[in-house]
């Protein structure tokens, strides 16, 4: 069996370790040029694995909505139950015979032949660390703390990187409610979500990523030619892994600064008003949205994109009264425009949150957290759309037919990236520990 | 000891060039004597002068009783070479001992019969004693099943031996349940896996001979050893375990260390002892692991290989026993006697010896100014100013001109030891010993290693602890007394703060009265901060490398289980006190366990007392040497980025130094000292191995562990904040600490700041020194290399550029000024017409000062302790 070491010495099975890498990067100032040094990381990445029926994918965008979105009153309406059930939305008809909506989530409803909709998610938690927790990494029954790396982590440390921009970025930021999840844990700060702010804000800029007012190319220039005059450190002292990884990562780093392909990435501007218009301006999820289309265009690994406002405990309505026209105006023109520029084809799309919400609305008017039924979204990369998985009783409580838990949606996306899940990774305990526990399989109904 | 370079290899080839090849061929083992007569130069193949037959003494005991020999050639210089698999053996009464290969059998009658053994042109004798013979033959279940099965790899953990076991059949991990082994054998799938009718075709077999399918494959193969005890267990009709029966109490690995060429191989055996007295080969049984298996390789049947140079150890385990054997491989080069400088202490007279036997040449000292840098960073977790930096290298300077020093007429040459102001070093070294921020450093290791966060125990609450931490550390009270203090703390939080060390929400102690830590968790940390254990995989089963098993976790966590709390003090309880009965069950045998330290030793005192006393007192009395070295390999680690041992909390006995010797050195110095912390501080800072450059020299380039040169490493995360803070002049704001918080005295690891964690704050859920992180990211590299953060302190109009851009004072002297407060030194010349032209190009002074600093601390001599 191949075993990656998160450790530096680890053996790959090309012969390269990740000291190698450590080693080609730092030839970089002795003027070995980046392609090369991305190539000597590629290869430390190790070679891909055999590609699945359902490997198809590129890139994936991850909607995360934190909270726990309530199912009965977007995508599982249920008109014939009690009013303490069926809330105060009608329903609609959509794309799929048979399958309604409410009305506030009229524009998904029009598009369904883009995406599959899973009824059926059963995450197993109604606390949300721990449902998030086990959401994001796949690890169903994984204690709660963060101990886990998250999905997006175990793809950035399997896969190879595809250009100078981040493998894996997040939107605004990680997820957290209490504490901050879809962290590296213990695969190290190098497999971590690069943070891009938010973009809706109008003082927004990528942190870092941007020339600084008063630093222009020409000043960031002469600095580093001073740098390089007074900087032969690691030229001096031989076999240090971690002072040659750095170096590699200041070419990068320059690389990104100097460079216009980030930037341009992360640049709102470059679009027309008329597709900010299309993806809302109402509220932030418009402008959010927008950049994770951008960053999958710029070829990022992992965009992973951060809904949380769902927790509604109390007075439910009003909230969804504000939050759900936008939220579906960005995600459904998210999806089509996706769609229009051929991005679907090599991109899975996969929305979901940390549960569903109670049936019955509570005194304060509210949902509250609940495990046992849930609706996810999945899109692209071969994912046949017009579809519906899963069913939940007359009530929405409980699901009756195909529970998807949350190894089955990490496996659909390992899986659709070809991260082989199976693999055994190694702690810096020297623990080994499997991507996903035994017997995870991909939600296969959704490439059926 | 010397060791030769050729792989061994070499010796068939020479041979068979040789003249009298044809004849020799036949007789491998004397091929060895072979090249003799040639000229070369005798040590890589000289002949073996000696036979030496391991074990020493062996006895058979019993019908199936069978011991293999390790035959080992020795040389004139005391090295060794393998003649295992080339030797031959002879016994002088078949009728009572047979041989086979190189392993003697018992025969048909007992008594004693002599052996010879011939190798390489020599004979040796050896008598082997037999016992027993008349004896039935038995097949245990714990002692010859449940390995056998662990050996064929049924019960590992990518077998059956997984928690959820594979094919819906489920063995315990590497066998560390016997009865729960017995019971899914025999009784479960209907007993339809065992077939007492017809024993051959009973499921257990036919499975992994593959008879039948198996998804595991083939894994045993009928006439072998493995299936005769699997095949004779069934067939006298399957026993369970049996309380009565011989447990193993010792297992010994043979050779019990070996240098190695690399590529040379070496037979081991493994000898066990029995709680009645036998001893056993069971080198058939044993599971085999390697420490490190980049540095050498193990086979199944205990067959080592060394791959590369340097040193590791090679494990052996059964049941509950392990033994440990260490393999050194010397580097192939000759190092220079007159690199050796003269040993100051303990600490040069151990690194010294490891690095000769390794054949590894130490550096040249570390310049006057990287000395200062490397010492206020270890001691302090701070820069040297420019004012300390120019008076250290004057007094350095003065003393070196000083006649003892020297001859007048000669120029010091800076890589002679006899050239290094030993009595300036010596002096700062007191100075850094009394400043206060070493007290911070340690306070932020324990911080760490305590998961103090706001969540676990409330922000107030974390500062009384930091805050105490501080206090301990500025009175430089003895390691003793601190852990004591914690360990036994009880009393209101409000007066004794070490008591809050019991307050955690992280899996709260059930029924316990607001936020007491739970006994699991408090053993998993007292077992890895005090005494470097590792002992959460024994948890849930024998510990994989280490001899604990599930009865040691839970007896060592009952030490801890008596504390409740009372009242409540938002959010933890008011008042902690050791009342409770505190009995602890082991899940899997239900048992309520005797609460007792990790080395299964009695605790002194009456039922009821507080273990924790006792436990307190086991730390500074049988178990003081672990006690001891866990502290000082810290020490070490803080001072040279790794450990003696390594990983630093990892102090496991099949874990052993990198250094052998020089951890126990520091231990007992350390206990000498009265648990003085700051003794082992100056001993390590004093020595020379810690002087000694970070620069590679051709003899000690291939060395990244064993302290022939001094390890580069990236600050720490919150060092790294500091040192910029320090020498910009601009400090970070951290919510509700005053302006000027140093990042190293924060209390609690949930305080926002980006930059601790880019760079790598740990964030304090596992008591573990790996959570921290130093490899370098992108994120960090554009935090430094275009940092808005950085920019603003850069030209921030109280900060330090602006001052110095106003002084009025000319270039040259703030150019200096700029490098002895970033990197503690003066500007070499080249460097200095590389800022002077950068400055000139700039578009005013103050912009070009910017940039000036902007340089420096992106310099990897800034960013990194070297």
């Amino acid at each position: 069996m191949l075993t990656l070491h998160s450790d530096h010495s680890s053996q790959q099975c090309d012969g390269t370790t990740r000291r190698d890498f450590l080693r080609v990067g730092g030839l970089s100032l002795l003027g070995l040029s980046l392609p090369a040094v991305l190539r000597a990381e590629a290869a430390a990445a190790g070679p891909s694995p055999a590609r699945g029926a359902t490997a198809r994918a590129k890139n994936v965008l991850i909607i995360y909505l934190g909270g726990g979105l309530t199912h009965h009153d977007t995508f599982d309406p249920k008109p014939e139950a009690p009013e303490e059930i069926r809330g105060k939305y009608g329903v609609i008809p959509t794309g799929v015979a048979g399958m309604r909506f409410t009305e506030q989530v009229p524009r998904l409803a029009a598009c369904t032949d883009l995406y599959a909709l899973v009824r059926s998610q059963v995450s197993g938690s109604d606390h949300h660390e721990t449902s998030a927790q086990w959401m994001l990494t796949g690890n169903y029954g994984l204690m709660q703390g963060g101990d886990f790396p998250a999905l997006g982590a175990i793809c950035t440390h399997e896969l190879k990187p595809l250009n100078t921009l981040p493998p894996y970025v997040a939107i605004p930021r990680n997820h957290s409610f209490t504490w901050e999840l879809g962290k590296a844990a213990w695969l190290g700060e190098r497999y971590e979500s690069f943070k891009a702010g938010d973009p809706s804000k109008p003082d927004w800029k990528v942190t870092n990523l941007a020339l600084q007012q008063d630093v222009n190319r020409a000043r960031l220039g002469r600095r580093s030619t001073l740098l390089s005059a007074v900087d032969d450190l690691a030229r001096r002292v031989e076999n240090s892994g971690d002072l040659q990884a750095m170096d590699a990562f200041y070419e990068r780093a320059a690389r990104m600064v100097l460079s216009d392909e980030a930037r341009a990435a992360f640049d709102l501007n470059r679009e027309s008003e008329r597709t900010r218009d299309a993806y809302g301006r109402a509220d932030r999820w418009g402008a959010q949205a927008l950049l994770a289309r951008r960053l999958v265009e710029a070829n990022v690994r992992v965009v992973f994109l951060q809904y949380s406002a769902w927790d509604h405990h109390a007075k439910i309505f009003e909230s969804c009264d504000r939050a759900l026209k936008p939220w579906d105006q960005a995600v459904a023109t998210l999806l089509r425009d996706m769609k229009d520029r051929g991005l679907l084809d090599e991109t899975l799309v996969a929305m979901f949150g940390d549960f569903g919400r109670t049936a019955k609305i509570n005194k304060d008017g509210g949902r509250d957290h609940w495990a046992n039924a849930g609706s996810m979204l999945f899109a692209g990369a071969g994912v046949r759309g017009g579809q519906v998985i899963g069913v939940t009783d007359t009530r929405g409580e409980y699901v009756l037919d195909r529970p998807v838990r949350p190894p089955e949606v990490a496996a659909t996306i390992y899986g659709a990236l070809g991260v082989d899940f199976h693999k055994e990774l190694h702690t810096p305990q020297n623990r080994p520990v499997r991507i996903l526990p035994d017997g995870a399989a991909a939600i296969r109904e959704l490439y059926t | 000891m010397t060791v030769e370079k050729l792989p061994m290899r070499h010796d068939l080839r020479r041979a068979l060039t040789g003249a009298v090849a044809s004849l020799l061929w036949l007789f491998p083992a004397r091929a060895a004597g072979a090249p003799r007569s040639e000229a070369a130069p005798a040590a890589p193949t000289a002949p073996s002068r000696r036979l030496r037959l391991l074990p020493e003494r062996v006895s058979l005991d019993g019908p199936l009783a069978r011991q293999q020999l390790i035959v080992l050639g020795e040389r004139a210089d005391g090295s060794v070479t393998d003649l295992t698999a080339q030797s031959r053996l002879a016994s002088a009464q078949p009728a009572i001992v047979r041989v086979q290969g190189a392993a003697v059998r018992a025969g048909t009658q007992n008594g004693g019969a002599r052996i010879l053994v011939r190798a390489a042109g020599l004979t040796a004798y050896t008598t082997v004693q037999v016992t027993h013979v008349e004896a039935p033959v038995f097949y245990s279940f714990q002692n010859d099943v449940v390995p056998t099965l662990a050996r064929l790899g049924c019960s590992s953990g990518t077998c059956h031996g997984a928690n959820s076991g594979k094919g819906g059949f489920r063995l315990s991990l590497r066998g560390y349940a016997p009865e729960l082994d017995f019971l899914w054998i025999t009784r479960q799938f209907a007993g339809r896996r065992i077939s007492r009718e017809a024993p051959e075709q009973s499921l257990f077999l036919r499975k992994p001979l593959m008879l039948t399918s198996h998804g595991g494959g083939k894994r045993l193969t009928r006439d072998t050893p493995e299936y005769d005890v699997l095949l004779g267990w069934i067939q006298e009709g399957a026993p369970g375990p049996d309380p009565s029966e011989p447990r193993v109490t010792r297992l010994q690995l043979l050779p019990a260390e070996r240098a190695c060429r690399t590529g040379e191989a070496q037979q081991f055996v493994a000898l066990a002892t029995y709680s009645d007295g036998r001893t056993r080969d069971v080198t058939d049984r044993a599971l085999f692991q390697s420490n490190d298996p980049g540095q050498a390789s193990v086979t199944e049947g205990g067959r080592v290989r060394a791959l590369n140079p340097g040193q590791t150890a090679v494990m052996a385990k059964l049941s509950d026993q392990l033994a440990v054997a260490r393999i050194e491989v010397p580097f192939p080069q000759t190092p220079n006697p007159a690199a050796f400088p003269s040993p100051v202490n303990f600490v040069d007279r151990a690194v010294q010896s490891a690095l000769r036997r390794l054949r590894l040449e130490p550096g040249p000292p570390c310049r006057d100014d990287e000395f200062l840098r490397r010492l206020f960073l270890d001691g302090l977790g701070t820069l040297p100013t420019a004012a300390e930096a120019r008076r250290f290298l004057v007094e350095c300077d003065a003393e070196r001109t000083r006649p003892a020093h020297r001859s007048p007429r000669k120029k010091p040459d800076p890589t002679n030891w006899s050239a290094v102001p030993v009595q300036t070093r010596a002096r700062w070294i007191e100075h850094v010993l009394d400043r206060p921020e070493r007290a911070s450093v340690w306070a932020l290791k324990l911080s760490d290693l305590f998961l103090m966060r706001k969540e676990h125990m409330g922000r107030k609450n974390t500062l009384a602890l930091h805050q105490w931490l501080t206090e301990q550390f500025l009175a430089n009270r003895p390691w003793d007394q601190v852990v004591t203090a914690l360990v036994t703390a009880a009393g209101a939080i409000a007066e004794k703060p070490e008591t809050l060390w019991w307050a955690s929400r992280q899996s709260t102690r059930p029924n316990a009265n607001g936020w007491v830590r739970h006994y699991e968790l408090t053993g998993e940390i007292a077992a890895q901060v005090f005494v470097g254990q590792r002992i959460q995989c024994a948890r849930c089963h024998n510990h994989p490398t280490e001899r604990y098993t599930q009865d040691d976790y839970y007896s060592f966590a009952a030490l801890f289980a008596q504390v409740n709390g009372e009242g409540r003090a938002n959010p933890v309880p008011e008042v902690f006190s050791a009342k409770d009965r505190g009995e602890v069950r082991q899940p899997r045998t239900g048992q309520v366990m005797p609460a007792r330290p990790l080395d299964r030793s009695a605790l002194t005192g009456a039922d009821g007392d507080d273990r924790r006393i006792g436990f307190a007192r086991w730390l500074t009395g049988e178990g003081k040497h672990l006690f001891a070295r866990n502290i000082a390999n810290r020490i070490w680690a803080r001072s040279f980025g790794s450990g003696v041992v390594e990983p630093v909390d990892d102090l496991r006995s099949t874990n052993p130094p990198r250094v052998p010797d020089l951890l126990e050195a520091l231990g007992d110095d350390l206990i000498a000292h009265g648990y003085d912390l700051k003794a082992t501080m100056r001993a390590i800072w004093l020595s020379r191995t810690y002087q000694t450059s970070a620069i590679a020299t051709p003899a000690n380039r291939v060395d990244t562990q064993y302290f022939s040169r001094y390890p580069v490493r990236r600050l720490q995360a919150e060092e790294l904040l500091d040192a910029v803070v320090q020498v910009t002049g601009i400090p970070d704001r951290f919510a509700n600490y005053p302006v000027g918080t140093r990042a190293q005295d924060l209390s609690d690891t949930e305080i926002a700041s980006p930059f601790l964690d880019t760079f790598g704050r740990p964030v304090r859920v596992m008591p573990c020194d790996c959570e921290r992180g130093s490899a370098p990211s992108l994120s960090q590299a554009l935090d430094l290399f275009n940092g808005e953060n950085l920019q603003s302190k850069l030209k921030d109009p109280t900060g330090v550029i602006a001052q110095l851009a106003r002084s009025g004072r000319d270039e040259a002297s703030l150019i200096e000024e700029l490098f002895l407060t970033t990197v503690a030194r003066h500007p070499r010349p080249a460097e200095l017409v590389a800022m002077r032209s950068a400055l000139l190009h700039a578009p005013d002074r103050e912009q070009g000062f910017q940039d000036a600093l902007w340089a420096l601390i992106n310099t990897r001599e800034f960013q990194f302790q070297h």
